[in-house]
This record gives structure tokens, sequence and C-alpha cells, in this order.
């Protein structure tokens, strides 16, 4: 019987096993395999041998080092604000009333909407000439900034992903919210707690595996912000908003050079995988409680 | 249990509903203006300052939308390739969650570890050598490979596993006791359990493939094969935009996903409650 029941286990997985391992394990195997050839995406050209040469390129360019800086800030920033917003919008809205749902639901629409409508939407709300914000802020005497200028564009593209994102997180945070069981509020107030100390040292506390997800959510989610770069600034201007994933892509795709897409892929895969043992290991010793 | 009981920072009511209002503000006027645009005439989208209320209401646009090009065709696209990745989520997530829940086999542990590393390679890392592998297959421009790519996620399984986890053993023993197969356990008794865990991998997994972007693009070059997004990135050309087009085919990128979420809505909270749980 035992027997039967580990061959029936076998037998369950082995779609799964045949899916990850090809469109996980054999892609990475493939990027790396490419990363040491000269290639193009074009089939007809013969692939060269180049040992760590695509690796060398990279860090040769100067644009590298200025899309890493651009991820990482634009990382840190969207980060800061995915979090902070929907946790203290869900703290705030914590009462069930009809109202209150209603407006989590429709803080929820943004993240319904496909990235390349957002996208587009808010190109043209914030276009620096023709757009709908400097219009009203013209109409008011104020000063009109460039909103894709080299100065702001990475702020745009933050805060358009914010509003993009900001109810997924809201939902993640209210059902952590109500997950806490009420007695923990009852045994509070027996104790004379008030809710500034009840919040600080009893939700905030438990919510911290609800964090964690939140956090992660975000992060995957933050790789699909090349297509609001692929539409709203097309990397520029000067590389300020040339976000890595969006690098990648471009050489890849537009200047058809799968080898060094590769090496920068391999690249990139290993960093993320160096953050995510660390964040493992964080979050196993903050977990327990 | 339903009557919320943690309380906010304290605010006197009015700025409270000031605060409210000027945030669904901020989060409704894109929609209102997308409404608006696609009403307009081309004219009106090129003045300025930008209109907010379209003189004539131009229903036109929304037919223009699908006789200027193979709209039909996009959005039956669209709707394959989301239900399909839907569909086969749904079951895959939940076989392998079921398994990795309730039997117990040599690897199982150096299985897991491997797909929960999966979760920290995320597509764009992937979509260079993905690409590869799909040319490879010779499924570019096919659906095999907008959809099969797709099929299952570790973050599904992990959701369907926590799920599986407190059903109690008790009635698969006296299922199989009863002479029940394996897969019609699976199928008849635990899948059935699932429901709420699976409406929400459902919701998720559909409106996320709906409005993929990045992939069609990559995968896709025949006019036949695009999808919905990319079909409003047709109204773009070099410097001229046709935005009034633009916007009437987001409307009808984005009503299929709006009513799916207020059907499923009700679900989504009480599934993400029992997925976050322990």
């Amino acid at each position: 019987m035992a027997a039967g029941r580990v061959k029936t286990a076998y037998l369950f997985l082995i779609p799964s096993i045949c899916f990850f391992a090809i469109f996980y394990y054999l892609s990475i195997g493939v990027a790396v395999y490419d990363s040491f050839f000269f290639k193009s995406l074009a089939v007809t050209k013969q692939p060269v041998y180049v040992k760590l040469g695509n690796y060398f390129e990279i860090f040769q360019r100067p644009m590298t080092i200025v899309s890493l800086k651009v991820t990482l800030l634009f990382w840190g920033a969207s980060l800061l604000l995915l979090f902070a917003i929907p946790l203290s919008l869900a703290l705030i809205l914590y009462k069930k009333t009809k109202f209150v749902t209603l407006v989590k639901i429709i803080l929820f629409f943004p993240a319904l909407c496909s990235l390349v409508m957002v996208a587009y939407s808010w190109k043209y709300i914030l276009d620096p000439r023709y757009g709908f914000l400097n219009g009203v802020l013209l109409f008011l005497k104020l000063p009109t900034p460039d909103w894709f200028g080299p100065n702001l564009a990475l702020a745009s593209v933050v805060i358009v992903f914010t509003w993009w994102l900001m109810g997924y997180n809201l939902q993640l945070f209210t059902a952590g919210v109500e997950n806490i069981p009420r007695e923990y509020y009852e045994a509070a107030c027996l104790d004379g707690a008030n809710k500034k100390y009840y919040i600080r040292y009893i939700v905030l506390p438990l919510l911290r595996p609800t964090m964690v997800v939140v956090v992660l959510m975000t992060v995957l989610y933050s790789f699909q912000c090349y297509t609001l770069v692929y539409i709203m600034t097309a990397g520029g201007p000067f590389n300020r908003t040339n976000l890595y994933p969006y690098a990648v892509w471009i050489q890849a795709f537009a200047h058809l050079r799968v080898g060094l897409a590769s090496a920068m892929t391999v690249f990139m895969a290993s960093i993320l995988l160096g953050l995510s043992l660390i964040l493992i290991k964080i979050i196993d010793i903050r977990v327990e409680y | 249990m339903d009557k919320r009981v943690i309380s906010g920072i304290k605010l006197a009511k009015l700025p409270y509903y000031v605060f409210l209002m000027a945030i669904l503000g901020v989060v409704l006027f894109p929609f209102y203006f997308m409404v608006s645009l696609s009403l307009q005439s081309t004219q009106e989208v090129f003045s300025y300052p930008p209109r907010l209320i379209p003189g004539r209401p131009m229903l036109s646009n929304y037919i223009q939308v699908w006789t200027t090009m193979p709209f039909s065709r996009f959005m039956l696209n669209t709707t394959i390739v989301a239900s399909s990745v839907t569909a086969l989520h749904i079951f895959f997530d939940s076989l392998s969650g079921y398994v990795f829940a309730k039997f117990e086999f040599p690897g199982r542990r150096l299985i897991f570890n491997l797909l929960l590393l999966t979760l920290m390679i995320p597509i764009p890392s992937r979509i260079v050598p993905l690409y590869r592998i799909c040319q490879w297959f010779g499924w570019v421009n096919t659906y095999q490979g907008l959809i099969l790519p797709f099929m299952s996620s570790a973050f599904g399984i992990l959701i369907m596993r926590q799920f599986i986890r407190p059903i109690p053993t008790a009635i698969i023993d006296a299922a199989r006791i009863d002479g029940c197969s394996e897969f019609s356990i699976f199928l008849r008794i635990i899948l059935p359990l699932c429901k709420p865990a699976l409406a929400v991998i459902a919701v998720f997994t559909f409106i996320y493939q709906w409005n993929s972007f990045l992939w069609p693009v990559v995968i896709v070059d025949s006019e036949l094969m695009r999808t919905l997004t990319m079909a409003i990135t047709y109204f773009a050309r070099d410097h001229w935009m046709m935005w009034n087009l633009a916007a009437a085919s987001s409307v009808f990128l984005f009503l299929p996903t709006l009513i799916l979420f207020s059907i499923l809505q009700r679900f989504i909270v009480s599934g993400l409650k029992i997925s976050l749980g322990k």
C-alpha cells in the first residue's frame, strides 16, 4: 500500500517536474550556455565562442552601472511607497462597513488594468506639453514641470507603478489584519492597552508573515515595470529610466544580441538568488514569535 | 469574528472622509479620463488644454476599433490564452499541492526546495532563454508558445499545499478503503474542498494573463496571433497617437477583468485570508 502511494505521488508530480525542469532550470542552463557566445537572435548567423567576453562587456559599459543604479532607486522608492501606503490604509480602513468595503474594491481597480493601458493613460495625463496635469497647473498659475525630463522621469514611473499596485497590497494587508483573532484585542483591552499600543505591540508583530508576502509580491511585480518603461519613456531621457530588465530586453530583442543579453540575465539572476537567500535567512529569524 | 476590532489612528470624521475622497479621486481619475477620451473626436483629443468632457460623445470610436483591425481575432486570442492558462493552473497547482501536502515519498524535501527556488527566478530573467527554448520547439507564433510556459507556478502550488494540509487525512483514507482510485480521490474529494483557494488562483492568473504584454510581444510577430494588449499599441504611430481609439480598446480590455473581479470579489479576501494564515 505504502509503495503504491509513493508511486502515485511521483506519477502526480511528473507534469509539474517536467514543467519546472524545462521552463525554469533548462532556461537557466540555456542562458548560462548562451552567455559564453557571441550570438545573434537571427538563426542564420553562426555563434562564436567568446569565453567570458560578454561578462567583461557588461562591466565595460557605463550604461550598465547607470541602469543598476536606476533599478536600485526604483526598487527602494517603490517598495517604500507600496509598503507604507497600503499598510496605513489597512490600519485606517479597519471597519467592515459597506462604505469601507466599497473603497477597498475601488482601490483595487488599477491592479485589474493592464500596464499597457496604465502606461498610455498616464503618458497622456503627464505629457509635459499637452498633458492634463500640466494643463491644470498652468491654469492655477503653478510651475509646470517636465514629468518625463531627466529629473522627474524615474519618479513618474515610480508613482504610476505605485498607483497600479497599491490596491493589491492593500488587499493583502487587509487579509492579514482580519486574520488576527478578536480575542487578542479583548485581552489587550482588559490589560488596559490603548489603541496605539495595541497596533504597535500586537498588530504589527502579528502582521510580519503578511509583510513578507507583500515584499515578495511587490518585488515579483516590480519586474513588470518594464512595460511602463517601454511605453512611457523607452528608457530615456539619458538612461534615467533604463531599468535593468528593460536594458536586457533591448539587448536581446532590439539589438538581437542574445549572448550579451544572456550574460546580463545570468548576472541579474545570481544577484537575485543571493538577495533572496539573505532575505530567507532574515525571515527565518524574524518569523518566530 | 466578522466585526472588525482593530482600531486605526484616531481621526476626526471630516479629515478622514476628505482624505479618502482625495485617494479615491486619484485612483478613479485616470479611469474617467480613459472613458472620456474614448468618446472624443480626433480634434478634441489634440486640443489644448485637454478636454474633460467630450463635446459630442463619439460612440463610433468603439465601432471603429473593431473595423480598423482584426479586433475580434485579438479578443479571441487573449481569451483562449488566458482561460487555458487559468485552467491548467487550477489543475496542476492543486495536483502538486495535494502531493506535497498529503504524501510521503523519498526526495520530497529536495523537490519541494527546488520548486521554492523557482520563486526567485522572475520572468524577465528568463525571457531571453525562454524565447530560445520556444524557438527550438517551434512554438514562435503559436498558442502553445503563449500558454505552456505559464501553466503552473511555485506560488500557486504553495498556496494549494497550505490550503490542503489542514484537510483531515481520515477522509482520504476512508475513500481509499472504499476502493476509490487515487486520481478520483483528488478529483472528487480534494478539488471540491479547495474552491476558495482555487478562486484566488483563478482570478489572479486570469487577470495576469489577460493583461500580459511583454511575453506576447516577444513570442508573437504575425498579425493573427496578436493579443488585445498588443492591439492598443497599434494606435501608436511614431509621433502621433490615436488616443481616442487606444482609449476605446482599453475599455474593451478592462471590462472583462472588472466583471470577473466584481463576481468573485467576495472570495478574494476570504481566500487570501486562508492562504496567508498558517
